[in-house]
């Protein structure tokens, strides 16, 4: 009996692209670094725009559904960013930077395009799967669909499954095709030059970018364009190819893993994130298979509760609702893709351009904490701890969260009936500092840039980079909590004293934070929390 | 209360304790991580505020009126004969029973007053590892204001997170030394005192009784919908259920574990304090002028029914006529 895809042996099964050398394996992480913050990032928008009271379009008994839909799409973020960790721990693991830069959304990625996707998933064309494009969307039935086909095995690996969940819109069939992509002339490669069709918004999708090179990487993100339009690249394929090439080069390239055990960033096992501390082969296999098997739950026991299995079980629920209640909507009315020129409204303006520096500053904060990391720090000054102190709870619930809330609250214009969302953006010069830094000596064509690149990475070594930029936040949100008319921007005024109470709390853990991060790379952790048993 | 304090002799005639033992199930509707603290709903996190419920808001409630029960207290509560209000025990003086005291103060309510704006009343102050730690069980419950009155006398214990300047936000204390010895002061995560007070030796069992409660009533409920004309209630009240059952299932050992937790605080209470007692129910003096010894634990943590257990002692210097 012939295997399916998923069935097949990642490490001893044949590969027609397999990597070959280092710098080939470096380039593919920076692949799935990328595609596991965009899809990270989605699944976050669209749960900050879920509805948090009942209202004509969702009444209370929706609401406690729509409360474990959210509560499923977080936890599969939640997850994404342990894969994130994960491949940034290979990183480190291998004596490489971490790699949390990426393009901006809306995009689509080679890795999702239907004629890749084909290949793992329906290689004996019985049916043809969709492109998966990047979007920032409200919780919608597109949207949670979007999310199946995203995290969906392959066909043969479907049909097979019991019980059964054929997530049907994913796939193409003759008598129903995929909706129009426009990709079919693309053959892999061209950096992102290619403009590829237009979304739902009238925006314009791109084809992402690929770190994948002929043995050359891209020394920064304005390098990166350029390799990628000069060399033949690897073909991309689909992220199950990609994990499995990663996998294999793994155990097939030598003296791979030269990083030191004591920069392997560690978070202790909790609401459901694994970030194991990756030394060796086995432990970077095992990482490797965790997000493998997380995602479309390929290997997994019977019953296993992979990403795919939540969101297309959220979809089946969605259906009967909708079909049961004409007019249920489990979302604020947040528009897909928010950008500023979308935002007429200059304060829901200022909110969102918090958000977005708040983000950012977060990417930061991940990208020196995986660069400065000492498990065994034991002296002033005590960078990476005060870095690891924010870096993972307070930022994300106390800070992101919240404000990203509040935004969904926001209308985008006066009389508007829109709401805002966070774009996450990154801008070119964001994301220049968060590019990994070139290795010394030089000698690579990309020299000249990368020597700009060393002098402004050096920020992201300096503590006071990351105070001044929480400072700034501080003010911000300081300013936007005491708007004297605060209910004129919300799409229900009545939301105006909760709103109003975020702002203020994330204004004060953001000064707390700072306090913090200030006392804790003076005088180390603060030792007043740990409570004897 | 009129005695005339000697300062010479002060230590040596106010050196033993009017010990007041308290008890009781109190409420707290708190959000969880990885919710933010001041979650109102409830997604993320193991805890929630149900939808026909009151918002999450923190408070922790050693006393609950009927009307805030009835809206939030989950069954099957008082089936289990759980009552909220944390109540004087016993009093004692010198390590034996005290009968002035007994009389004035067993079974007078204790109560955590104050607020701490946002937030409508004292809670568990951590801002998610920012202020304390919530994986450490580290948190400071703020402001702190123990009340507790009985017939005629009223006892008030007040403490600062900041003597030097009591009007101080823990979010603008920048070193946690000045209220470190408000943190509790020992953690355990099985302790047998909790089990065996909740008599709840096996959590797993607990619980799994808890989800069989859940899906029985969830059943008998969908069978009066088949029946029933109107059915919009009945649909809320199945899918909050179904929402306890998920929480439940989905987080599992969260609520487990919790069930066992002893979190022990133990400090001197600096703030001011009062004893009122116009009829000297009390018979005696209790010295007012230094801090109080106040040791006291909250466990046995429900985190389906956001209820738990708290005992204490809280010694007030005094002195009988």
């Amino acid at each position: 009996m012939s295997k399916t895809p998923d069935e097949r042996d990642p490490i001893s099964d044949p590969i027609s692209d397999p990597i070959k050398t280092r710098d080939e394996l470096r380039a593919s992480l920076w692949e799935a670094c990328e595609i596991e913050q965009q899809l990270m990032i989605q699944y976050l928008f669209a749960a900050f725009s879920l509805k948090k009271h009942p209202d004509s379009s969702c009444t209370p008994a929706h609401l406690e559904v729509v409360r474990r839909w959210g509560s499923q799409v977080l936890m599969v973020a939640r997850q994404e960013m342990e894969h994130l960790a994960l491949a940034n721990g290979i990183l480190t693991a291998i004596s490489e930077d971490p790699f949390f830069a990426r393009e901006n959304i809306p995009i689509q990625s080679p890795y999702y395009l239907g004629k890749e996707l084909a290949k793992s998933r329906s290689p004996h064309e019985k049916v043809t799967p969709c492109d998966v494009p990047f979007l920032f969307e409200r919780f919608t039935l597109d949207t949670i669909g979007r999310f199946v086909c995203a995290e969906s095995p392959g066909y043969e690996t479907l049909i097979k499954e019991r019980p059964p969940r054929i997530p049907e819109w994913c796939f193409g069939t003759k008598g129903h095709p995929c909706r129009s992509t426009a990709l079919a002339d693309w053959t892999g490669g061209g950096g992102g030059r290619e403009s590829l069709r237009v979304v739902g918004d009238g925006a314009e999708l791109r084809l992402a970018r690929t770190h994948l090179g002929q043995g050359r990487y891209a020394k920064s993100a304005e390098a990166a364009a350029t390799v990628a339009e000069l060399s033949q690249p690897l073909r991309p394929g689909s992220i199950q190819e990609l994990y499995d090439n990663i996998n294999r080069a793994i155990h097939r390239i030598p003296d791979l893993f030269t990083g030191n055990p004591n920069q392997q960033v560690f978070v202790p096992v909790e609401y459901q994130i694994n970030i194991v501390p990756i030394t060796n082969v086995s432990s970077a296999d095992l990482a490797i298979r965790l997000i493998v098997e997380e995602g479309e739950g390929i290997a997994a026991p019977p019953g296993y509760q992979s990403h795919f299995a939540r969101f297309f079980d959220v979809r089946d629920q969605y259906v009967r609702l909708r079909d049961e209640h004409k007019g249920f909507d489990p979302a604020l009315p947040v528009i897909t893709n928010p950008s500023p020129d979308k935002i007429s409204k200059k304060y829901t303006l200022q909110v969102f351009d918090a958000f977005n520096h708040a983000y950012v500053t977060l990417l930061f904060v991940l990208t020196s904490l995986y660069r400065n990391y000492n498990a065994t720090e034991s002296s002033y000054p005590f960078f990476s701890t005060a870095l690891q102190n924010v870096a993972f709870g307070p930022f994300m619930t106390m800070i992101l969260r919240p404000i990203a809330e509040v935004l969904a609250h926001l209308k985008v214009g006066k009389d508007s009936r829109e709401t805002a969302g966070p774009s996450f953006f990154l801008s070119r010069k964001d994301e220049a500092l968060l590019w990994p830094r070139p290795p010394k000596p030089e000698t690579s064509p990309g020299e000249l840039v990368a020597g700009k690149q060393a002098a402004i990475a050096d920020d992201l070594d300096d503590i006071e980079f990351f105070l001044r930029r929480l400072d700034h936040l501080v003010d911000e949100l300081q300013a936007l909590s005491s708007e004297r008319r605060l209910d004129s921007h919300l799409l229900d005024a009545g939301h105006k004293e909760w709103a109003r109470r975020q702002l203020a709390f994330v204004s004060e853990s953001a000064q707390a934070m700072t306090n913090n991060m200030r006392r804790i790379y003076q005088v180390g952790e603060i030792q007043q929390f740990v409570v004897q048993p | 209360m009129s005695a005339k304090i000697d300062t010479k002799t002060f230590n040596e005639r106010f050196a033993k304790l009017l010990e007041l033992e308290f008890e009781g199930w109190f409420m707290c509707r708190l959000a969880t991580d990885p919710d933010p603290t001041n979650e109102e709903l409830g997604v993320s996190g193991y805890t929630m505020a149900l939808v026909e419920e009151d918002p999450l808001d923190q408070v922790i409630r050693l006393q609950a009126d009927k009307k805030f029960i009835k809206k939030n207290l989950r069954a099957p509560a008082e089936q289990m004969g759980i009552q909220i209000g944390v109540k004087v025990k016993s009093v004692q003086y010198g390590g034996k029973p005290y009968d002035p005291g007994i009389e004035a103060l067993v079974g007078a309510e204790v109560s955590l007053e104050g607020k701490n704006p946002p937030f409508n009343g004292p809670i568990f102050d951590s801002r998610n590892n920012i202020v304390g730690s919530d994986d450490n069980m580290s948190f400071v419950v703020n402001p702190f204001e123990l009340v507790i009155r009985g017939r005629g006398v009223t006892v008030r214990a007040v403490d600062y997170l900041n003597p030097a300047d009591p009007s101080q936000k823990i979010w603008q204390i920048e070193d946690p030394n000045t209220y470190v010895r408000r943190l509790p002061t020992a953690f355990s995560s099985s302790s047998t005192q909790v089990e065996s007070i909740l008599r709840v030796f096996d959590q797993f069992t607990y619980f799994n009784d808890r989800l069989r409660y859940l899906r029985e009533r969830k059943a008998e409920l969908e069978a009066e919908r088949k029946a029933a004309k109107k059915v919009q209630d009945l649909d809320t009240q199945i899918q909050e259920l179904e929402s306890r059952i998920y929480q439940i299932e989905f987080w599992g050992d969260r609520f487990f574990s919790k069930m066992a937790y002893q979190l022990t605080y133990d400090f001197r209470v600096n703030g001011p304090q009062a004893v009122e007692d116009k009829k000297n129910a009390l018979r005696g003096t209790a010295d007012t002028t230094h801090p109080w010894p106040l040791t006291f634990w909250f466990g046995g943590w429900d985190g389906d029914l956001l209820v738990g257990y708290m005992q204490g002692t809280l010694g007030l210097p005094f002195l009988p006529d």
